[in-house]
């Protein structure tokens, strides 16, 4: 089965410092694949060059065979890319609900119920100035957002950073419902290893710019410690 | 005494309004875009001349109150694309490029229609009694017009889907990209959008004033001291600071006299920008 996201010798950089030397990775179809490596290697910068945010210099970007490399931001979006960013960026001084549907904007999408059900903390908080909710809140709302635009595919740079331990469990079933049962593909970016683990059905390991390391889910058990010896600083 | 008081009010409320109207585009400009439009009174200027020219055709008034803002639209629409979109996040240079582009415009304007000034009719002479003083009924149209188009901007970023993506594009531009929104095709819009409503502005308040190459500067101070005392930024703001620095000006005119009124003016301006940065809105706004 072809993958629906394809990325073949992917470069960006910012000015003259090239951070992404040729990055390549798969995502399927509601399968989901982690992104794993230490600080600077690259990790955030990927997520950014894929959704447009910063051009790729070379390299292609494949979403179920169309290449994005080199378009706009919004229209990566509008080819089915869902952006879930790191702190995640809500707007703040809007509702709820108006972020949920600047997140159908540009997708000429009206607001469906479905999505409130998913998330009864976000219906029950609509009208509320999103700025208000909990960290928590605001993560399962950055995600409803970029739900709301109909993705393929989203693109998720450590949803569980600053989220209560309490509530990271909760969010990783979330995610793998997401996965699962609509079929959309999710590349996260995580620092927390026990989650990615317990999520993942592929890690990929980065280094310098590049993808050094791709373990599966059937061989994740038995990489464990490799995998903790690249992460370990 | 009785009358005297509505008609100062009503003055008061006619030069408030024509602020506000020639202030709004340069607001939604600079609110959405950041760009400081030195251009925007030129732009009034081509909506002045388009009234003109459409007249000197045998076209009607209304017929250039619709041509008018679109083809200052249009204008916007190019100068953004050749010119503006080059600029932003650079005010300093914006400044400078778009005074340029205002004395492009004046000059272009000198060379076609020539320097002196000319009449261009109202659409109806009526005056009307209003306590037993006239009052030109065609002063009460261009308040409506002003309150039509407040009212329009108001509904048009707040109630609709578009001015919802234009707000998230100023909240956050690269969310906002992210989230599918073609913020580089809204910045056009805007500018358009702007230029248009300075050139409604220009075909409105034409019949009232002389039709001169230099006439964009009149309207074009007041409405900067608008916008800055309103808090730029806002449409509240630009309504806010269009009855202050109107109000107030037009009734100290009355009970002293004009020079006075402009002395009182700018000393209330610079005194609330001193004291209140992001003028009366903002500064309110934030307090809350």
């Amino acid at each position: 089965m072809a993958a629906l996201l394809e990325v073949r010798g992917l470069v960006a950089g910012y000015g003259g410092a090239r951070i992404l030397d040729g990055v390549d990775l798969a995502v399927e179809a509601g399968g989901i694949t982690c992104l794993l490596g230490r600080n600077g290697t690259g990790k955030t910068t990927t997520l950014k060059a894929l959704m447009g945010l910063l051009p790729a210099t070379a390299g292609s970007i494949r979403l179920g065979g169309q290449e994005l490399a080199g378009l706009p931001a919004h229209r990566i979006a509008r080819a089915g890319i869902g952006w879930v960013p790191q702190g995640r960026s809500i707007f703040a001084g809007f509702s709820v609900e108006e972020n949920l549907v600047i997140g159908g904007l540009g997708h000429g999408a009206r607001l469906d119920d479905g999505l409130l059900e998913r998330f009864p903390v976000l219906a029950e908080r609509r009208r509320q100035d999103a700025s208000t909710l909990s960290g928590g809140e605001q993560q399962q709302l950055a995600i409803a957002r970029a739900l709301a635009g109909r993705p393929r595919l989203l693109l998720l740079d450590e949803p569980t950073e600053g989220i209560q331990p309490s509530l990271v469990d909760r969010l990783a079933e979330t995610l793998a419902g997401i996965a699962r049962e609509d079929g959309i593909g999710l590349l996260l970016v995580e620092q927390n290893l026990d989650l990615a683990l317990g999520l993942a059905d592929r890690v990929l390991v980065m280094e310098k710019g590049r993808i050094e390391y791709v373990v599966e889910a059937a061989g994740l058990a038995d990489a464990l410690p490799a995998l903790e010896a690249r992460l370990s600083i | 005494m009785g009358a005297d008081l509505v008609l100062a009010l009503l003055d008061a409320a006619n030069f408030v309004l024509a602020i506000i109207l020639v202030a709004m585009g340069l607001m939604v400009v600079f609110g959405m875009m950041r760009i400081i439009n030195m251009a925007h009174g030129e732009l009034f200027l081509l909506g002045a001349y388009a009234l003109l020219v459409v007249q000197g055709l045998g076209g009607s008034f209304w017929l250039a109150l619709v041509l008018g803002p679109l083809a200052v639209g249009l204008v916007g629409w190019l100068l953004e694309v050749l010119v503006i979109r080059h600029l932003y996040g650079r005010v300093l240079d914006s400044i400078l490029a778009t005074w340029g582009l205002s004395l492009l415009i004046r000059q272009a304007v000198i060379l076609w229609f020539g320097p002196q000034s000319k009449v261009v009719a109202a659409p109806f002479d009526l005056r009307l009694d209003i306590m037993g003083q006239p009052f030109p009924a065609y002063r009460l149209f261009i308040m409506a017009v002003s309150l039509i188009v407040i009212l329009f901007c108001f509904w048009l970023f707040h109630r609709t889907r578009l001015g919802l993506a234009a707000r998230a594009t100023i909240a956050d531009r690269a969310t906002a990209e992210a989230m599918g929104i073609d913020s580089r095709g809204l910045d056009r819009l805007t500018f358009a959008f702007g230029a248009g409503l300075a050139g409604l502005a220009g075909v409105v308040m034409a019949p009232l004033l002389s039709v001169d190459p230099q006439m964009g500067l009149g309207f074009l101070i007041p409405a900067f001291l608008a916008i800055l005392t309103g808090g730029a930024g806002e449409l509240m703001g630009v309504v806010t600071g269009g009855v202050v620095v109107g109000g107030s000006q037009s009734l100290v005119a009355r009970v002293a006299s004009p020079a006075v009124a402009e002395l009182v003016v700018l000393g209330l301006a610079i005194l609330v920008i001193r004291l209140l940065p992001n003028g009366l809105v903002g500064h309110f706004r934030q307090r809350r």
